[in-house]
């Protein structure tokens, strides 16, 4: 019993130098480990920049320059929220905002339910499948100006779609959205959706196909007819496919430059101005502290659909362990 | 009931045919391409007419006099201004911005991917959401930033600013690309890799690149096109000089003086369009032969009954014959069970006799009705899942309800099924819960449920149990066998565990190759297989197949295999016994007995044990006979050690013999 306190010293003490020796060897092999992942610092240098120096600091001093009174150089004249009150109380602005309203609102719109009608059809085991896809998805490799430049002449309403069906006899048929300010919108939304609803068309399809198949043996042992297979029991299955898709046409709306530039150069009047062009108009203009400011709206929506996701994705995860 | 009183003509439509639906199909899908072909076509006939054409005729006249003067005046010497240089500088242009930029944001866009997925570091998940978050932003929130930026180093408006500008914006979509696909790779690669000793930029460029060619081919034709159709870069750092064709070909159209000169605007546009509708087609090819590079799938496959018979139904995809003329005759309220390893038709035969997959050949009655071409619906049966198939945003309640509604019963009656159906499994706290919230084994449960209140003759299952841990799969595979006692369905039941088989089964059908073995009684299955692979596919742990021949020592026939001679007087050969054939003796290990029990046997010799395997009730003890393998089943309490010299003895009477060549029983 008297040995004991020593024996033990004795060990601690062996047991003590080991763990220096221990601790030596892992902070060792802890600083080769990230000398290991040098390489790869290195290697990603580009992300780094452009994660950091372009989406965060280029995005803060868009933001931040817009408190400011910059003209065509950036000044750190602070004046509060002065340009968001007089953006929004230009007209033109104003008048932006809701053009892009209502033309995502018809394009997005649009896209899904023809895209949705499209997936369906080429989902009944149709012949000549590929054919079809690349008559609907070849106008998405052409630009928006391309895109912008053919339905300005088939909407024209001199020499375009009206004037030729009205050659046919069929006189008093009026489609020329574009030369009136009230529709030209309208005809903005057709052309755009021309170009990206064969996207849309193949994100659905690839839900569609992606949707277990003892789901339709299941409907089909009991008797449920197809259409209403798709819409009251596949639709809903796909909501995450619908979601991703509506997500890129949303992302693209808010972007809307090329098209309209092409296409109606904003006009007549400022009928088809959108809020892009009236942030590229305003730095051409030397109105930059301004145009930040309408920069900084533009990305509300995007931050909004951002947030709104990391809240489902919350809730989803909380789901996940309470169960 | 014979085949022949059964009605001779199928019911139902024979599929294949043009009906007014698949017209209306068609219909749609073609009004559809009308639209999306119509401006193409009219920048192309529009770019070949003069002037006055296009003013005399409507937009979609053939061109009387087709010309392609507007194409090289588009090309070559229509004005921007006061330039009438045509669209041809826009064009090198594009191509130096294109060949400059693509290469850079996809060399970077590599190795961010492989860096992400194989060499994270502290930050290096924050920095990749940072960056996808960028593919979401509005481009013009950060063009006067990335202006003011490129002006301070002296780049704005050169050559090197817009190849940066195209780097950086291209840089999220593509680095998600290549994460994702280096995420795909098996990481054991890597890490032998790193075994090897290889490094970063090692496993990078000999092991990583080499396979990413594919993706890399998409990722181009992704970038080139993005590029060559950017418009607003380009106008805004690309500077005078550098225009790419996309800010040219405005520009011509904005030039024009006077009346629209449709025709070169529209030769233009195509010229400018050329590229990327190259590239897509390109794509397109590329992605058809990838996929006959994958091949096609291999469908399930399935099971009759008497109340439901089969006629030399057979089943092709394509070349593969699936179903070999298979004959099947199920009693009414028989259970029949579809075993078989995976690949030989069991789940097929099921889903031909529900109507999910047309038959090649043959025909299928049920109840004494032909329902070859009928829909599943009209054939009276149900089914029951392996994945359950509920529909997730239903309650219990609306799934088991759907298709009596979609059948228009009244609300009474639907209400008494799913009331009666719920009461027989047991589920109705459950009916007003949605399939998720809800375990595997209730949702079994509920998808049996389904089934039930079909009130349906023929019950099919497609390997319902598979998907349950093997407690509940135990649990279900009672309380199907009592419902089936209860009901007294017809039930045809595909699995490939033979314990379900042989408890639930009033008879086995043993399929491979897409026929059947042998239809029996499991009982008859397991003592009397037809062929080998019945005798070896059937019983657990398998039988013993020792090779020898049949002799004949004083007129009975004898078995001989190396230095063991087996009497045949107690075995009951099917046919004549031939001496000095080759042959296969069959021993289950559960009939091989030791100790006092082997010297009672009319068969019994000496052996060492070489393994024993613990398998809990008993225990697998491993001897030889006749210099060949031999296992046999001892009480655990009482197992032989390995190296003990026992004596087994078995009754050949019980045992199997089969043809060496043709694998058939003897």
């Amino acid at each position: 019993m008297a040995a004991k306190p020593r024996g033990s010293l004795l060990t601690s003490a062996i047991v003590q130098d080991a763990g220096i020796a221990e601790g030596r060897l892992q902070s060792r092999a802890r600083r080769r480990r990230q000398l290991g992942k040098l390489p790869s610092i290195i290697g990603t240098l580009p992300m780094i920049v452009v994660a950091v120096g372009v989406f965060v600091i280029g995005l803060s001093f868009t933001v931040v320059l817009s408190f400011t009174s910059s003209k065509l150089f950036p000044t750190f004249n602070f004046v509060g929220w002065y340009q968001y009150e007089r953006l929004w109380a230009t007209a033109r602005w104003v008048e932006s905002v809701k053009h892009i309203w209502f033309y995502g609102a018809g394009q997005i719109g649009l896209s899904l339910v023809l895209g949705f009608l499209l997936a369906v059809f080429m989902d009944q085991r149709i012949r000549g499948e590929d054919t079809f896809r690349t008559i609907f998805l070849y106008p998405f490799a052409l630009s928006a100006i391309i895109t912008g430049l053919v339905w300005q002449l088939m909407l024209d309403p001199i020499w375009g779609l009206q004037a030729a069906v009205r050659s046919w006899g069929w006189t008093d048929f009026k489609f020329a959205p574009l030369a009136s300010g009230e529709t030209a919108l309208i005809g903005m939304i057709v052309a755009s959706t021309w170009n990206g609803v064969g996207v849309t068309m193949a994100i659905l399809l690839a839900g569609l196909r992606g949707v277990d198949s003892e789901i339709w043996n299941a409907t089909r042992v009991d008797g449920i007819p197809r259409w209403r297979t798709y819409l009251w029991i596949v639709l809903p299955m796909m909501r995450g496919t619908v979601a991703t898709a509506v997500i890129l046409l949303l992302v693209g709306v808010v972007r809307t430059f090329d098209i309209v530039i092409a296409m109606t150069g904003g006009g007549p009047g400022i009928s088809t101005q959108m809020p892009a062009t009236y942030v590229i108009d305003s730095i051409n203009a030397r109105n930059v502290g301004h145009g930040m400011a309408a920069a900084t709206c533009m990305l509300l929506p995007i931050l909004a659909l951002i947030l709104l996701q990391v809240a489902f994705r919350a809730r989803a995860n909380r789901r996940a362990t309470a169960r | 009931m014979s085949v022949a009183a059964m009605a001779v003509e199928p019911a139902g439509p024979k599929p294949g045919k043009l009906t007014a639906g698949r017209i209306g199909i068609y219909a749609f899908l073609v009004v559809s391409a009308l639209f999306f072909l119509l401006p193409l076509a009219v920048m192309i006939l529009t770019s070949m007419k003069p002037m006055d054409e296009i003013h005399n005729g409507n937009i979609f006249a053939l061109p009387q006099h087709p010309t392609f003067d507007y194409w090289v005046k588009a090309w070559s010497s229509a004005c921007t201004g006061r330039d009438c240089y045509g669209l041809s500088p826009g064009f090198f242009n594009s191509v130096k911005i294109t060949v400059l930029a693509v290469p850079a944001s996809i060399a970077l866009a590599m190795i961010n991917g492989y860096a992400l997925c194989f060499w994270r570091y502290r930050g290096s998940e924050f920095l990749f959401t940072v960056l996808v978050f960028g593919a979401f932003v509005p481009y013009q929130v950060l063009v006067y930033p990335i202006i003011y930026a490129l002006s301070r180093v002296g780049l704005f408006g050169t050559l090197p600013g817009i190849v940066i500008v195209h780097t950086i914006f291209g840089m999220p979509i593509l680095t998600l690309i290549f994460r994702n696909f280096f995420a795909s790779l098996p990481v054991e690669l890597f890490k032998a890799a790193r075994v090897d000793g290889a490094g970063f930029w090692g496993i990078f460029v000999r092991i990583m690149l080499p396979m990413s060619l594919p993706i890399t081919v998409v990722a181009v034709i992704l970038q080139v096109t993005g590029i060559w159709n950017d418009f607003l870069f380009g106008l805004v750092f690309a500077g005078h000089d550098n225009l790419p064709m996309t800010v040219q070909l405005n520009n011509i159209v904005r030039t024009s003086t006077g009346t629209v000169e449709y025709s070169t605007n529209m030769a233009a546009t195509i010229l400018t369009g050329l590229v990327p509708l190259v590239l897509f087609r390109i794509g397109q090819v590329v992605r058809a032969w990838h996929r006959r590079g994958r091949g096609q799938g291999v469908m399930p496959m399935g099971a009759t009954n008497s109340s439901v018979v089969v006629r030399e139904v057979s089943l092709n995809f394509g070349a593969v014959e699936v179903l070999k003329s298979l004959n099947l005759d199920v009693r009414k309220g028989e259970f029949i069970v579809l075993l078989g390893p995976s690949g030989c038709g069991k789940s097929t035969l099921l889903n031909c006799i529900a109507g999910l997959l047309d038959v090649s050949g043959g025909q299928i009655f049920i109840e004494g009705r032909n329902v070859t071409w009928e829909e599943p619906k009209d054939r009276g049966i149900a089914m029951v899942f392996q994945s359950y198939a509920l529909y997730p945003q239903m309650t219990v309640e609306g799934n088991l309800s759907f298709g009596l509604k979609n059948a228009r019963l009244p609300r009474d009656e639907i209400d008494r099924r799913v009331k009666r159906a719920s009461e027989t499994l047991q589920i109705e706290p459950l009916l007003k819960r949605k399939p998720a919230a809800l375990s595997g084994g209730q949702r079994q449960r509920v998808a049996i449920g389904r089934a039930l209140v079909r009130d349906v003759d023929v019950f099919l299952f497609d390997e319902p149990l598979s998907n349950l841990d093997a407690k509940l799969r135990s649990d279900l595979r009672v309380e199907i066998k009592r419902l089936h006692q209860r009901l007294k369905n017809t039930m045809i039941y595909v699995t490939h565990d033979q314990i379900e088989a042989m408890t639930l089964a009033d008879r086995i059908a043993v399929m491979r190759g897409g026929i059947i073995q042998q239809l029996d009684a499991p009982h008859a299955i397991y003592a009397r297989p037809v062929n080998r692979f019945v005798a070896g596919f059937i019983g657990a742990p398998g039988m013993n197949f020792i090779d020898g021949t049949i002799e004949e020592a004083g007129g009975k026939p004898v078995f001989r295999a190396g230095d063991a001679r087996i009497d045949l007087s107690r075995y009951s050969f099917e046919g004549r016994s031939e001496a000095g054939r080759k042959a296969v003796f069959g021993v289950r290990p559960e009939h091989v007995a030791t100790g006092e029990a082997a010297s009672a046997m009319p068969f019994s010799a000496e052996a060492s044990v070489e393994i024993v395997e613990p398998m809990g009730s008993d225990t697998l003890a491993w001897t030889s006979l006749g210099g060949q393998n031999l296992s046999m089943r001892a009480d655990s309490e009482k197992a032989p050690r390995p190296g003990d010299r026992i004596r087994i003895g078995f009754d050949p009477g019980r045992a199997s013999i089969f043809d060496a060549g043709t694998d058939m029983r003897l």
